[in-house]
């Protein structure tokens, strides 16, 4: 049986002497190993745009379909765009446009934030 | 845009309050710069002026401790709080709080995938996970199961599942696939739902109901508590998959249509959620509005006509799929093509038929692999807003026509495009009615609101419900729910009063207010 289980670990928790459910919440919520970890541009970028961004503007990806209608095949794809700036992509993230919506700093911290805005104007290197 | 305060609370008080959460999750997890990161809490596609729906801050609690901890605090400063898991549900209100000045608690930190037991085919799950992530989760480690979507694959599980959302497997309805809940109640305390009230249960993802009142339901589409931890069900990855795709060339169809689904749905021959998707909706994520039509207003028919022949469409498109073994879904699709034969013109596609955009997204979805192109309907027309219209009616021929003939003739009336899809339960179709405006445009968007009350009240005075709305229309809809006096919501309304007596938890959600 393939089972990951960190209920185990809150088992451990309340046999030493959590009584309560409070502390059996406790005990679950201390073990966080499939959390997902810190990652860089690129991961964030695979995790939180691609899927709207990647190349392909015949809407699979509606940010680049958005962005050939609006200004162009050329401009379509945003690691292919040359025109950006970090600051920009950053409010665009915060504030959303267009049929973007917005990203809050729990979806995507500010240091991460930097690092995805780096990769995106750094043509996805 | 000048930031609301909490009703009630002087700015100093507010002050106090904000720093006091700041002591529980730490002062960088808490959101309150008005014009900074609070902007990322807007509904960014609102069919009302953001300031209506607008926070007064955001916190944004790592642990089930900290959430127990800033409810507390809430009761204390008398804080209103707007809990969201991923703050994805969009065309129903997004991250928003549905009263203005409320703080959004932001569980989107807590995102951990709990348990999967691919034994007994579950997972458990906080309520930050996304389906992008469970998804990429099980494909990492080798984990034989699916994941049922909403259609952006952004969305939360569990978040979709507390606004009783709806996806595209067998494992479609979300509700009836969820089994076990964590819940942080208004005055702090812990719960947990069905077996897992057992300090030592062994089965609290398995067996929804336990012993005694079975809870769940009531903590959905509510504000009675917030969920910290929910057990969801896991589809077995098939031996076999086969979506397939059916057309008819005439509106006039939809009454046959839906008669030839009914009986294929009740007895489980297609498996999914089957749907029935108008022309334009099915056009919308591929194409544009413009190649076809020029003009002000609605497509009308002439235009219909050259689109579909151009993209293989017909004026309704059926999607559903059959899974399990070869021989098994050849007789399913014996039967159901068997039926389908009897409409004239009508045709059928499968894997390898086609390769356009509505065929790989759909495909991907009653296979569980969330992606995002449903939101490329918003390029049919340029719009930078949506919301949607959801009433329930029965699967019959003539309830199907009745709808479409009404919500068509209204939104029309008003200038916008019919862009709708009947999405075919077991008993019950819904009927999601995109709603797509241009947000800078005010005329637009007062005819739009305009709009979206005439379909509300007309649908109701015809027998149907919406199952689900957005925060502007929450009241209204209620207000369709009103048999027996309005006899559901004064329980809500004693329910409310007694679990949550301060009104701490989201007031206004689903049109239920606390009294104070």
């Amino acid at each position: 049986m393939k089972t990951i289980n960190v209920l185990m670990l809150s088992a451990l928790f309340a046999l030493s002497g959590c009584g309560d459910s409070d502390d059996v919440a406790s005990g679950l919520d201390a073990a966080d190993s499939m959390a997902p970890a810190a990652i860089s541009g690129a991961d964030l970028f695979a995790t939180h745009c691609a899927r709207c961004h990647n190349p392909g503007a015949d809407g699979v990806h509606p940010g680049t379909q958005q962005l050939a209608l609006t200004r162009g095949e050329e401009q379509a794809v945003i690691l292919q765009r040359d025109d950006l700036q970090p600051d920009y992509v950053k409010q665009v993230v915060r504030h959303g446009i267009g049929a973007m919506a917005t990203f809050r700093p729990t979806e995507i911290s500010d240091p991460e934030l930097d690092a995805l805005a780096r990769y995106v104007t750094d043509g996805g290197r | 845009m000048a930031q609301p305060l909490p009703e009630g609370i002087s700015k100093a008080q507010f002050d106090e309050a904000l720093i006091k959460l700041g002591e529980v999750v730490g002062p960088e997890w808490v959101f309150a710069d008005s014009g900074g990161s609070l902007d990322s809490y807007k509904d960014a596609f609102s069919p009302v002026s953001e300031a209506e729906h607008r926070p007064s801050a955001a916190v944004a609690p790592n642990s089930v401790e900290e959430v127990q901890a800033i409810v507390r605090l809430a009761n204390e400063y008398d804080l209103e709080l707007s809990p969201i898991s991923t703050g994805k549900n969009y065309a129903y209100g997004g991250p928003a709080p549905r009263k203005n000045g409320a703080i959004v608690l932001d569980l989107k930190r807590m995102n951990r995938i709990l348990e999967v037991n691919e034994e007994s085919a579950y997972a458990l799950l906080e309520p930050g996970v996304t389906y992008i992530q469970l998804y990429e989760y099980l494909k990492e480690n080798n984990i034989k199961l699916w994941i049922d979507c909403a259609a952006p694959g952004w969305g939360g599980v569990v978040g979709n599942t507390m606004d009783r959302g709806a996806g595209y497997t067998p494992y479609g309805d979300h509700v009836v696939m969820q089994c076990g809940m964590e819940v942080v109640m208004a005055d702090g305390d812990v719960i947990r739902t069905g077996m897992g009230a057992m300090e030592n249960s062994s089965s609290w993802q398995l067996f929804k109901y336990g012993y005694g009142p079975y809870l769940d339901g009531m903590f959905t589409q509510s504000n009675l508590g917030i969920c910290t931890k929910m057990g969801v069900w896991l589809m077995p990855e098939p031996p076999g998959y086969r979506p397939f795709m059916i057309t008819v060339p005439n509106e006039d169809d939809l009454y046959q249509l839906i008669e030839t689904l009914r009986p294929l749905k009740i007895n489980m021959v297609i498996p999914n959620a089957a749907f029935a998707v108008h022309m334009v909706y099915e056009a919308g994520v591929q194409a544009q509005k413009h190649k076809y039509f020029t003009g002000k207003g609605p497509m009308p028919p002439s235009a219909m006509k050259k689109m579909g022949a151009d993209l293989g469409l017909g004026a309704w498109n059926v999607w559903g799929a059959l899974y399990g073994p070869p021989p098994i879904m050849d007789v399913q699709w014996q039967a159901i093509e068997g039926a389908f034969r009897q409409i004239p013109g009508v045709k059928f596609y499968f894997e390898g038929d086609r390769s356009d955009t509505a065929w790989t997204y759909r495909s991907n979805l009653m296979q569980g692999i969330p992606n995002m192109t449903e939101f490329s309907l918003m390029n049919w027309d340029g719009s930078d807003g949506h919301a949607s219209f959801s009433p329930i009616s029965p699967v019959t021929g003539r309830d199907a026509v009745k709808q479409f003939e009404l919500v068509r003739e209204i939104t029309n009336r008003y200038g916008f495009d019919y862009v709708g899809e009947f999405v075919i339960g077991w008993r019950e179709i819904h009927h999601i009615v995109w709603m797509l405006y241009h947000r800078a445009k005010p005329e637009e968007m007062g005819r739009l609101q305009t709009c979206f009350k005439e379909l509300i009240d007309a649908a109701a005075a015809a027998g149907y419900g919406e199952y689900r709305t957005h925060l502007a229309f929450m009241d209204q809809v209620k207000s369709t729910y009103n048999a027996f006096d309005n006899g559901l919501w004064k329980v809500n309304d004693r329910l409310k009063a007694e679990l949550d007596p301060n009104g701490i938890l989201a007031p206004g959600k689903s049109g239920i207010w606390p009294q104070k």
